[in-house]
């Protein structure tokens, strides 16, 4: 088991290695020239190359890369080319904004997919089977600013319950810290500023969960469909067990593994940073970050994304796949055999 | 007597509308009997076991007829009692022994699970008796497979241990359902012994369900011959293999191979098994049987009880025949 996760782990070495390749050419060669876009278009000819200079663009690509890879390796992504601010720090600002709105989404996505998602596969082709389903099927093509803007006329326009965007009132802000407001405000014991925080979270959360709640439920009541037909679970029933014990612990636990797939990688693509939400509510997390980054061609910024974004989804993988061990034990055997 | 199945008809809700997989079919066991239910696929075998078991998919269901176990109708129970019955009193094998165990259990679990189920044992008294059981049906070193998955034995062995969580509560009624088509030959001979040698010990019924006349003639005490979810034929097993009276069972004699057979082709059953929804109102055989004349295709032939057997048919054959 230690032997496979090692290997698992020197094989994300490649993968990270072409990204940063990919994004880095990608961003050099295709994108226009980021001087005439920081300096302005009337900028003169004497200014962009002393910028281009200072910058380090003049130097043949290779040692642009290799400059760049030995500053990432050391924890330095570069400096934004707008705020000149270090792009490390900026990223660190935000990160955990979209952490912590992921995390909750995924709960909230998790707990609602799989609940509705096992009461459709066993009450197949029924009333709440086909009231579930389609209202996954909006869910999944509903789009999310939409969905968002919803959510804020109704619970924040009319009912004046949540507010409609920020993630804290900036009077109740904790000061220092990790970042992690719920964290912080409970460390302090603030409980009025983590409620606070909450309500702020509330209605960016559940959009962010819609789409995932839908593809969760619809991958559970696929894969409980197919584990309901197989043979063992009607041995676990000649057994004399009750349904609730057939339907949990025989069928449920064997349904699992694509479930955990569906749920790691919707995690991922949460912790990449939900752009459309995180626009819409004004949330201060890396995915409104980068869209302003990418209109104005901050390649450091993007750069600094996307590799934070492509390790989020190896290591995102690599955990499905060691829950995939833990969960079935013809994995382990077969992997430990390798 | 143990079980009396009393015309049982079951039927299934289907894209081409209601259809009757079991039509009317009696039968009883007796206390340590084994019957053999014999058919070829789809002429309603595994679906009579299914309604016995109170395990019928949920398009399917009993409409008429009692299943009477210990003098009591299955039918009119609750799901609570029946389930307290399952597994216990009355307990079921699979065909497919590679995936009628759960694969993310060990094999110790999953027998234990049935043992804790039904009786008030302590773990470690469960624990010997699950030992125990893995012992009687012939797993070797008991205690290092417990800990198995099923992954990690042979189709034999697996069924073996299908055996032992059969037998966790020494049911009075074991329904085979079969219990031997998935496996080797060799290791069928030794499944269906372990059956047998099972009920010499425990003293149970055996409902013994196959398509092998061979397992038949190995294990049954009366056989009851299937088509099209009726019984044509039933009697003890050595005067219906030695002598049958319906040309359907004759047909399924003669279509086994034997090597001191010398002819060209393998014989078979002229035409086809209908599917249930085409069933006739009349013999369903008769469109396929050499014997059938036009009193066959009038109406459906009544259960004819002879000395020996029942048979149905109107022109059976006779032993000088």
């Amino acid at each position: 088991m230690l032997l496979y996760f090692i290997k698992r782990l020197l094989m994300l070495i490649p993968v990270l290695f072409f990204v940063s390749v990919l994004v880095f050419l990608i961003m050099r060669v295709f994108s226009p020239d980021p001087a005439t876009i920081v300096l302005g278009q009337h900028a003169s000819l004497e200014k962009a190359e002393a910028w281009r200079e200072q910058m380090g663009l003049n130097e043949p690509i290779i040692t642009q890369y290799l400059n760049y890879m030995n500053g990432v390796l050391h924890g330095d992504f570069g400096v934004s080319y707008f705020t000149n601010a270090p792009v490390t720090g900026e990223l660190l600002a935000r990160l955990p904004a979209t952490i912590e709105l992921a995390v909750i989404a995924i709960i909230i996505a998790s707990i609602a997919g799989v609940f509705f998602g096992i009461i459709s596969a066993v009450k197949k082709n029924s009333i709440i089977d086909n009231f579930t389903m389609t209202t996954a099927l909006i869910g999944v093509s509903m789009p999310v600013f939409w969905l968002g803007m919803l959510l804020i006329i109704c619970f924040s326009g009319w009912l004046h319950w949540v507010p409609s965007g920020g993630r804290i009132d900036t009077l109740m802000r904790p000061m220092g810290g990790t970042g992690f407001y719920f964290y912080d405000t409970l460390v302090i014991g603030d409980y009025e500023a983590f409620f606070n925080a909450l309500q702020h979270a509330a209605l960016p959360a559940i959009t962010l969960a819609g789409y995932s709640m839908a593809i969760i439920t619809r991958m559970t009541r696929s894969s409980m469909l197919d584990v309901l037909h197989q043979d063992y679970i009607r041995t676990a029933r000649a057994k004399g067990l009750s349904s609730w014990r057939v339907i949990f612990k025989h069928a449920f636990r064997n349904a699992l593994l694509p479930i955990i797939t569906v749920i790691g990688l919707q995690f991922g693509s949460l912790l990449s940073g939900a752009v459309l939400t995180e626009t819409v509510f004004a949330w201060p997390g890396i995915g409104a970050y980068s869209v302003q980054c990418i209109l104005r061609s901050d390649f450091p910024v993007i750069q600094g994304v996307v590799l934070i974004v492509a390790f989020v989804f190896v290591i995102m993988n690599l955990l499905v796949d060691l829950l995939y061990a833990a969960l079935d034990p013809r994995v382990k055997y077969s992997q430990e055999s390798v | 007597m143990l079980l009396d199945v009393q015309h049982l008809t079951t039927e299934f809700r289907t894209r081409h509308g209601v259809v009757q997989a079991v039509r009317d079919v009696s039968f009883s066991i007796e206390k340590g009997e084994i019957l053999a239910l014999v058919g070829e696929s789809g002429s309603g075998k595994s679906v009579t076991s299914l309604s016995i078991m109170g395990l019928l998919s949920s398009n399917g269901r009993i409409s008429s007829g009692r299943i009477l176990f210990n003098g009591e109708d299955l039918l009119t129970k609750s799901e609570h009692a029946l389930r307290r019955i399952r597994g216990n009193n009355m307990s079921m094998i699979f065909q497919e022994p590679m995936t009628s165990l759960n694969p993310i259990f060990t094999v110790g679990d999953q027998i234990m699970e049935s043992i804790q189920l039904h009786t008030k044992l302590t773990k470690k008294q469960a624990q010997e008796k699950m030992l125990h059981l893995l012992d009687l049906v012939g797993i070797p070193n008991p205690s290092k497979r417990v800990k198995d998955y099923p992954h990690q034995l042979s189709g034999g062995m697996r069924q073996r241990i299908m055996i032992a969580i059969a037998m966790a509560c020494e049911p009075q009624l074991l329904i085979a359902d079969e219990p031997t088509t998935a496996l080797d030959v060799t290791i069928q001979a030794q499944i269906l012994d372990l059956i047998y040698r099972m009920r010499e010990q425990f003293n149970i019924s055996v409902l013994l369900i196959t398509h092998d006349l061979g397992v038949v003639a190995e294990a049954a005490d009366r056989v009851a011959v299937m088509y099209c979810g009726r019984i044509v034929e039933d009697g003890k097993t050595a005067d219906i293999l030695s002598s049958p009276y319906h040309p359907y069972t004759l047909g399924l004699l003669k279509s086994i191979p034997r090597l001191d057979d010398n002819a060209d082709r393998l014989y078979m059953i002229p035409g086809m098994v209908p599917p249930p929804e085409e069933v006739p109102p009349y013999c369903a055989f008769a469109d396929r049987c050499s014997r059938a004349q036009d009193a066959c295709r009038q109406g459906l032939p009544p259960f004819i009880a002879l000395k020996d057997r029942n048979v149905r048919c109107l022109n059976y054959i006779t032993e000088d025949q």
